[in-house]
C-alpha cells in the first residue's frame, strides 16, 4: 500500500508541476499585459519607464527562466502579490478558500444526508412509482444547467417573493437567521447536481449488492428486513459510494466557480474567475493550483478509503 | 443477427423515457433546422432591432414575445438551439474520435505505451475543468500568431469552443475504449486474423473498432448533453459563443442582466437546454439498456 501511495503522491506532484507550467504559459497569452495595465493608469510614463518596469519584474527574460524564477520563489512560500488587491496572494486566498470550504461542506453534507435514504428507499422499491420518481429527479438534477437553476431561484425567491437575499454574505454581527438566509440559495444550487449524482450512484450500488447471494442468506437465516437492508446491504453498497464522494470533493471545488459567481459569494471559485478576468495572474495561478491539489488529494483519499473499507482490493493491480 | 437487432430495437422502444426523448430530440432538431423557414413564414426578422417593440407580450406574431432589443424570442431560441446542438454534436464526434484513437492504442499495444497514455489520461481527469476552460477561452489567440483576419472572424468563437471542450473531453471515451479493447484483444478471432498475417492497422480497424463501438456510441450520446451544459456555462460567462451569433448560453447571459425587469426571458433558453440535455441523458440510458442490458458502463 505504501509503495502505491508513494507512486500516487509522486504522480500528483508531477501533475502539479506540469499544471503550474501550463497555466504559467497560458497566462502569458491572456489579453492585456500587467505592465501595460500599470502604465495605462499613468499618462506620464515613457517607453523607457516601461522597459525599466519590465526589467524590474523580470518580464524581459525568456518564458522558461521566468517560470523557473516563479517556481523557486513559490517553493519557498513566496507566491507574490495580487495586482487587484495589492496584498500577498495567500492573504487573499486563504479566507476565500475557507469560505468555499464552508459552502462546499454544507452542500456536501446535505446532499449525502438526503441522497442515501432516498436511494435506499428507491432501491428497496425498484421500478415502483417512488423509484421512478427518484430516477426522474436524478436525471433532472444532472441535466439542469446549474447557473440557470440558480438564476431561477434568484428570480423566484429574491426578485418575485423577496424572501431571501440574492447574493453576497451577511454582516459579521448579523443574527444567525440572517446568516443562514444567505446560504440557502447557494447551498441548494450547489447541492442539486451532487445530490442527484449520489442518489443515482447509491441506488445502483444498492441494487447490485441486494441481488447477491449473501443477502438471500441473511434473509434465510431470519435476519429482519431493515437489518438486511442496512447492515448487509448498505454497508457493502457504501464502499464505491464513499470513493465517489471523495473523488467528488475536488470536482465540487472547481464546479462551485459558477455558483459562487452567480451569488457573489466570496469564495475561491469567484476569486479565481475574477482574477482571470481582471488579469490578476498570481491569484489565478495559485488558486488553480490549490484546486488541483484538492482534487489530487481527493483522488488519493478515495484510493485509501477504498482500500480501508474493502480489504480485498489489491493495489498491485492498480499499479 | 437480425433477431438480435430486433431485440435491441424492442428493448429501446420499451424504455419509455428513452423513446420519448428520442422523439422530442427529433422534433427539436426539425424545429431548429427550419428556423429560417418559420421566420419567413411568420414574416418577421429576428435580427431586426426595434426599440418600439421591446418586451412585447407573447402574441401570434411573436410566440414568446420579444427581448430587450425588440427581437423575436422564439425565432432566436431556434437559431440558438441550432448553434448549440451543432457545436455539441461536432465536439462529441471529435471527442469520440480522439478517445477511440488513444484508447485503442493504449489497449492494443499495452505495456509502456498503455501506461504512459493512461497516466496522461488520469492527469487530464485530475485537472479542474471549469477554471481551465475559462482561462483557455479567455486567451488572446492573436498572440499565437494567428492572423487578425481569422482571429476576428465571425465564427472563430464556434471553432474555439469546439477546440477547448475537445482537448479535455476525450478521457471518458479513451478509458472506455481501452477497457473494451483489452477484453477483445485476446479473443480467438483476433489471434486467428493475426495468424493469417493481418497487419496491426487492419486488426484494429476491421476487427477491434467495430466490436467496441457500441459503448462509445452510448458515451457519446451522453456526452452531447454534457457538452451543451459546458458550452452554455462558458457562453453564459461571455467566454463561449459570442453575440451576435445566438447560443442558448449567451441568450441567458443577456437575460440575466435584465432579470429584474423581465424574468421570463431567462426562463426560455434554460428550459430548452434542460429539455435537450435530459433527453440526451435518457437516450443514452435507453441505448445502454438496449445494447447492453446487464452492464452499466457509466
Amino acid at each position: 500500500m505504501f509503495g502505491f501511495l508513494k507512486f500516487r503522491i509522486l504522480q500528483s506532484i508531477l501533475i502539479m508541476i506540469f499544471m503550474s507550467f501550463a497555466v504559467y504559459c497560458l497566462i502569458g497569452l491572456m489579453p492585456g499585459d500587467p505592465i501595460d495595465i500599470m502604465v495605462a493608469g499613468n499618462p506620464e510614463a515613457t517607453p523607457e519607464d516601461v522597459a525599466r518596469l519590465k526589467e524590474i519584474y523580470g518580464l524581459n527574460q525568456p518564458l522558461l527562466s521566468r517560470y523557473w524564477n516563479w517556481l523557486s520563489a513559490a517553493i519557498t512560500g513566496d507566491f507574490g502579490y495580487s495586482r487587484l488587491y495589492s496584498k500577498p496572494v495567500l492573504d487573499i486566498l486563504i479566507p476565500r478558500a475557507i469560505n468555499s470550504f464552508i459552502l462546499l461542506s454544507i452542500s456536501m453534507a446535505i446532499s449525502i444526508l438526503i441522497a442515501i435514504p432516498l436511494a435506499i428507499y428507491a432501491a428497496k422499491n425498484q421500478y415502483k412509482l417512488f423509484d421512478n420518481l427518484v430516477n426522474l429527479f436524478c436525471f433532472a438534477g444532472i441535466s439542469i444547467p446549474p447557473f440557470w437553476f440558480a438564476l431561477m431561484l434568484i428570480s423566484l425567491f429574491s426578485v418575485s417573493l423577496g424572501w431571501l437575499p440574492s447574493g453576497g454574505l451577511s454582516e459579521p454581527d448579523a443574527s444567525i437567521q440572517n446568516k443562514i438566509s444567505y446560504f440557502i440559495l447557494p447551498v441548494i444550487s450547489l447541492s442539486l447536481a451532487s445530490l442527484a449524482g449520489y442518489t443515482r450512484y447509491t441506488r445502483s450500488s444498492m441494487l447490485e449488492v441486494l441481488s447477491q447471494d449473501f443477502i438471500r442468506t441473511a434473509r434465510a437465516k431470519g435476519c429482519s428486513n431493515g437489518r438486511t437492508l442496512i447492515n448487509h446491504g448498505l454497508r457493502n453498497a457504501m464502499i464505491p459510494v464513499t470513493t465517489i464522494i471523495a473523488l467528488d470533493f475536488g470536482t465540487l471545488f472547481s464546479g462551485s466557480l459558477i455558483i459562487e459567481t452567480m451569488y457573489a459569494y466570496p469564495g475561491m471559485g469567484k476569486l479565481i474567475y475574477d482574477s482571470i478576468m481582471g488579469n490578476d495572474y498570481n491569484i489565478a495561478l495559485i488558486g488553480l493550483l490549490l484546486i488541483t491539489a484538492m482534487i489530487l488529494i481527493g483522488n488519493i483519499l478515495a484510493d485509501i478509503i477504498y482500500k480501508l473499507l474493502d480489504p480485498r482490493i489489491n493495489f498491485k493491480g492498480a499499479e | 443477427m437480425s433477431l438480435e437487432k430486433n431485440h435491441i430495437l424492442l428493448r429501446f422502444i420499451n424504455h419509455k423515457a428513452a423513446f420519448i426523448s428520442f422523439i422530442i430530440l427529433v422534433l427539436i432538431s426539425i424545429l431548429v433546422l427550419s428556423a429560417g423557414f418559420i421566420e419567413n413564414m411568420i414574416g418577421i426578422d429576428s435580427n431586426n432591432v426595434d426599440w418600439k417593440l421591446r418586451f412585447l407580450e407573447p402574441s401570434k406574431l411573436n410566440l414568446l414575445g420579444t427581448d430587450e432589443l425588440g427581437r423575436d424570442v422564439f425565432i432566436r431560441l431556434l437559431y440558438a438551439g441550432k448553434i448549440s446542438l451543432t457545436v455539441a454534436m461536432i465536439t462529441a464526434v471529435i471527442i469520440a474520435f480522439i478517445g477511440i484513437i488513444i484508447g485503442v492504442i493504449a489497449g492494443f499495444y499495452g505495456g509502456i505505451i498503455d501506461n504512459l497514455l493512461m497516466r496522461f489520461t488520469d492527469s487530464i481527469i485530475a485537472l479542474p475543468l471549469l477554471p481551465l476552460l475559462i482561462i483557455i477561452a479567455a486567451l488572446d489567440i492573436s498572440k499565437f500568431g494567428i492572423p487578425n483576419s481569422i482571429a476576428e472572424s465571425e465564427h472563430i468563437s464556434l471553432y474555439r469552443i469546439i477546440f477547448i471542450i475537445s482537448i479535455f473531453g476525450w478521457t471518458t471515451v479513451a478509458r472506455l475504449v481501452r477497457a473494451n479493447t483489452l477484453s477483445v484483444r485476446n479473443s480467438d478471432f483476433i489471434r486467428a486474423s493475426y495468424a493469417l498475417g493481418a497487419s496491426n492497422l487492419r486488426i484494429i480497424t476491421i476487427h477491434i473498432i467495430p466490436n467496441i463501438i457500441a459503448p462509445v456510441i452510448i458515451a457519446t450520446t451522453i456526452s452531447i448533453g454534457n457538452i451543451i451544459l459546458l458550452e452554455s456555462v462558458l457562453s453564459f460567462l461571455g467566454l463561449g459563443i459570442q453575440p451576435p451569433t445566438p447560443s442558448l448560453g449567451n441568450m441567458l447571459s443577456n437575460a440575466q442582466d435584465i432579470i429584474w425587469d423581465n424574468p421570463k426571458l431567462a426562463f426560455y433558453p434554460g428550459i430548452l437546454i434542460f429539455i435537450i440535455v435530459i433527453s440526451f441523458n435518457f437516450l443514452g440510458d435507453g441505448l445502454q439498456d438496449a445494447i447492453n442490458p446487464r452492464k452499466k458502463i457509466i
